[in-house]
């Protein structure tokens, strides 16, 4: 009776582990299929990155890339443009955290959460014939994919 | 309690620069084991404390329930559950912490926003699944054991 006790609890444990370690399969095949990384295309990549700016002023960038995600392109963007002035030049800067990259500076102009509310938002236009939607990653998660544009919108929260 | 919850919150604050990697989780579960509903309290106080340190966001509603909701699994199956049971436990709580997590998106921006929260950190999940499931393997009987020791000792039942 006892080892049958003792068989009956090995299996529940073996069943248990194989079925956490299913669950680990699933979720791995779920993060691939449907994860930022899935939407990522390798290849020449044509882009159009634009900047919104705090009196509504928008300034357009095009950049042919590599890059799989939306910063791999912004640091292109930034070394293609250094030597230029005024709005055909493109900067950046922003801190890491455990969220991923938190933007702060776009062309100089500083958006300042704590001080006036104010963030830069994302918006992507996947291709031209569609419409801008509110991007659902930051900038270091958010994948590239040909024709699409990128808009870095200065935005203040209404709350 | 107040000793509980200290350790609980050095261990937590100790461990913060390892991404998902945390004590948090296997201290509850013996801690509920234990102690049984007063851990709901050092739960609660936990979550002040964090906010304390890292301010309000969305995390705080997310501490609100996630731990109790271990707290709860623990209370309701401490009868017959043991090492190997929180073990296998400890795992897939890891592994489910972010779809857990994900619940109050579903709120601000709906089941996409949800789901796309959920995915994104799925590499981050597996990470916490795999070290709660050997943090538990390694220190759930050590932990225990102290912890009923104290137990005793608060209780006056030691000559």
């Amino acid at each position: 009776m006892e080892t049958k006790k003792k068989q009956f609890n090995l299996k529940m444990i073996i069943a248990a582990i194989c079925a956490l370690v299913l669950c680990v399969g699933v979720f791995a095949v779920v993060y691939s299929k449907f994860g930022p990384e899935s939407k990522t295309t390798k290849g020449g990549k044509s882009i159009a990155i634009e900047v919104v700016g705090k009196d509504g002023k928008t300034s357009s960038y095009k950049l042919d890339t590599d890059a799989k995600f939306l910063k791999e392109a912004m640091d292109e963007l930034v070394k293609a443009t250094k030597d230029k002035s005024g709005d055909k030049k493109f900067t950046y800067s922003g801190s890491t955290s455990t969220y991923g990259l938190y933007i702060e500076k776009v062309n100089d102009v500083e958006a300042n959460y704590d001080k006036d509310k104010a963030y830069w938002a994302i918006y992507v236009k996947e291709a031209p014939d569609k419409d801008f939607a509110y991007g659902q990653f930051g900038a270091d998660q958010q994948p590239v994919t040909d024709k699409a544009t990128y808009k870095f919108v200065y935005e203040k929260s209404e709350n | 309690m107040g000793i509980l919850l200290a350790v609980l919150f050095a261990c937590k604050r100790i461990l913060e620069f390892l991404p998902n990697i945390e004590l948090v989780t296997l201290l509850l579960i013996v801690y509920a084991y234990v102690f049984g509903k007063k851990t709901y309290i050092i739960s609660v106080c936990f979550t002040i404390l964090e906010t304390f340190v890292w301010g309000v966001h969305n995390w705080v509603i997310m501490y609100l329930y996630i731990w109790p909701l271990l707290i709860t699994v623990v209370l309701l199956t401490r009868r017959w559950a043991g090492y190997v049971f929180y073990t296998v436990l400890s795992g897939f709580y890891g592994l489910f912490f972010g779809l857990l997590c994900s619940i109050p998106y579903y709120f601000i921006g709906g089941i996409r926003m949800q789901l796309t929260w959920w995915i994104a950190g799925i590499p981050f999940d597996i990470i916490h699944c795999v070290s709660n499931f050997i943090i538990a393997l390694v220190l759930y009987k050590p932990v225990l054991a102290v912890c009923k020791k104290a137990k005793i000792i608060m209780e006056g039942n030691i000559d």
